[in-house]
């Protein structure tokens, strides 16, 4: 029997939606499923995975750093060789890939990550994972013996819903020590969406013009309650901080709505948002190469389009 | 302080990437130094002259037309370069490709080894942490800042929730997000100098590892094949006598085709 552990996230004692993602996925490789949490407040998230299929969780709590690179893989590793599981499933998050890269190499296993399908073929898990950032997609399968570490594209999978469910509980044995620890933690400022979780993205390119050209795009973000991309272009213009650019070198998304502002449509951009439901191009150049992939195009200035566009959706929504 | 940096290349972000029997073929495409790793380069040498004595070694996995891309790197201001070049390289996977970069950068014996976050080719992002795991060394992935004092550092990260600080003991690998750093350029003068740096080639052999321990043979994932991806049908231009009208269109196709919002 295939053995899968999924590793969940989870805030403010509640878990992430992410999980039942994880649960999903893990549903399509295997029929045992354990589930870990790591961090402090764990053990009480715990009970929880049981709501979406997992019958054993693992806690990793009590005393431990909110992050450790080297502890939390260290004590997973101990984990997965003890109840030898065959795969274990985590987010591409900042969190899963990192704890799963480390995971990987600790344990010599098969690490194949930002996975956007999992089938079963006769000879184990086939994962399609896109390189380049999307302009080809590749069919990857793991070689030899287990375990195999995989990470799943958020919002890609679907998630199995919550139900009346509770997972027995164990505690994981901490690590033996710590090379580096997480001191410290800024939260994020009040409001802001992650462009990875947004269902909404309003993008801004190098036909915003300035710094201050964002200004309607961020009013826009605010009204609507979407997140705020940005081009390559206005990143290396220094208009807007690097962490809202979308793109190869930039994050890459996959909401249902992503509506690009002035945006001209580089290959290198198109890479990290062609993946998104529906896309609409605002821009006053109709030869912008970006029309040839929107599901909507409109020819017109941003500054007028977009404020019009927040005014009659907040009217819709009346 | 010595100091090392992880280097690949990959093709240009701008290049199409062309397929030949399911497979990517870049033979005929610009290859460049992976964007995260400019900002490791960049790093390490702003590090460095902040402590007179250090010195800054590149070490890359390629072959013969890597020396461009290498030289490219000493004009900016790296003091040498090791060349790992060995033909049965190929098809390697990136544990078995983090296991040859850790045997050439042990006999450097480095404080501090940076990388880009993950090569904008595969986006693995496995290799530098492979090799922090591999050494025993701490890491922390996607750096935005750095601060090194004697034997130890604290950098700061983007998070999923916010910002983290994490604080550990050197030796330390670290990987580099986009924004740690603004990348110079090389001046005139770098790049007559860089002619003269120190370019090291080594084999497998040179570094005490077996041809076996490479290579598809024993690789642990294996590419069953490539394509590009579907692209959607055509969508439309919605027109207007005006810019409210055509919002207005946008809006009735969101709401009842797309139903979106």
């Amino acid at each position: 029997m295939v053995k899968v552990l999924i590793v969940g996230e989870f805030i403010g004692g509640q878990l992430k939606r992410s999980v039942g993602e994880l649960a999903g996925a893990a549903s399509i490789i295997g029929r045992e499923l354990h589930g870990a949490l790591l961090g402090p407040g764990s053990a009480a998230v715990c009970p929880g995975l049981g709501r979406y299929g997992v019958t054993q969780a693992f806690g990793l709590d009590g005393g431990v750093p909110a992050y450790s690179s080297d502890g939390y893989p260290a004590a997973l590793a101990e984990l997965v060789r003890a109840q030898g599981y065959d795969y274990v499933l985590l987010m591409q998050s900042q969190f899963g890939r990192d704890l799963g890269a480390r995971l990987a190499a600790r344990l010599g296993a098969g690490w194949l990550n930002d996975v956007t399908r999992l089938e079963m073929a006769p000879g184990g898990v086939v994962a399609t994972k896109p390189l380049y950032a999307g302009k080809v997609i590749s069919k990857q399968r793991f070689m030899g013996a287990g375990p195999n570490v995989i990470t799943l594209r958020p919002k890609i999978f679907a998630a199995v819903e919550p139900r009346e469910g509770s997972a027995t509980v164990e505690s994981m044995a901490p690590p033996s020590a710590y090379m580096s620890q997480v001191v410290g933690l800024v939260p994020k400022e009040e409001g802001q969406i992650d462009l990875k979780e947004a269902d909404i993205i309003i993008t801004g390119g190098r036909g915003v013009g300035g710094p201050q050209g964002f200004a309607p795009l961020r009013e826009f973000a605010k009204a609507v309650g979407c997140a705020l991309g940005s081009s390559r272009a206005a990143v290396d213009a220094g208009w807007i901080p690097h962490s809202h650019q979308v793109g190869q070198t930039g994050k890459v998304v996959n909401p249902q709505l992503y509506i690009a502002c002035g945006v001209s449509g580089a290959i290198q951009h198109l890479a990290g948002m062609q993946t998104s439901k529906y896309i609409v191009a605002i821009n006053s150049n109709e030869n912008a190469p970006i029309f040839k992939i929107a599901d909507y195009g409109i020819i017109a200035d941003l500054f007028e389009a977009v404020p019009e566009l927040q005014r009659q959706i907040l009217a819709l929504r009346e | 302080m010595e100091f090392v940096v992880l280097v690949k290349e990959v093709p240009d972000t701008e290049a199409r990437i062309m397929l030949k029997d399911g497979r990517p073929d870049l033979s005929d495409t610009t290859m460049v130094i992976n964007p995260y790793d400019e900002y490791a380069i960049e790093e390490a040498l702003r590090q460095a002259e902040k402590r007179p004595g250090s010195t800054v070694t590149l070490v890359m996995v390629g072959g013969e037309s890597s020396r461009k891309n290498i030289v490219n790197a000493l004009a900016l201001g790296v003091d040498k370069a090791v060349l790992i070049s060995d033909p049965a390289l190929a098809g390697s996977d990136a544990l078995q490709t983090a296991r040859v970069l850790k045997a050439a950068v042990e006999q450097l014996k480095p404080a501090v080894i940076l990388a880009g976050k993950q090569g904008v080719d595969y986006d693995f992002g496995l290799t530098a942490i492979a090799v922090a795991e591999m050494l025993g060394m701490p890491h922390v992935g996607i750096i935005t800042k750095l601060e090194l004092s004697d034997g130890s550092f604290r950098a700061e990260s983007d998070g999923d929730d916010g910002k983290l600080i994490t604080e550990g003991k050197l030796p330390a690998v670290f990987t580099a997000e986009k924004a740690l750093n603004e990348p110079r350029y090389a001046s005139l003068r770098g790049i007559m100098a860089a002619k003269k740096k120190p370019l090291t080639v080594k084999t497998l052999a040179d570094l005490g590892l077996a041809v076996d321990e490479v290579g598809p043979a024993k690789a642990k994932v294996h590419m069953l094949g490539c394509e590009y991806p579907k692209h959607k049908p055509p969508g439309r231009i919605i027109e207007g006598e005006t810019v409210a009208e055509k919002v207005a269109g946008l809006v009735k196709a969101l709401r009842e085709e797309a139903k979106v919002i």
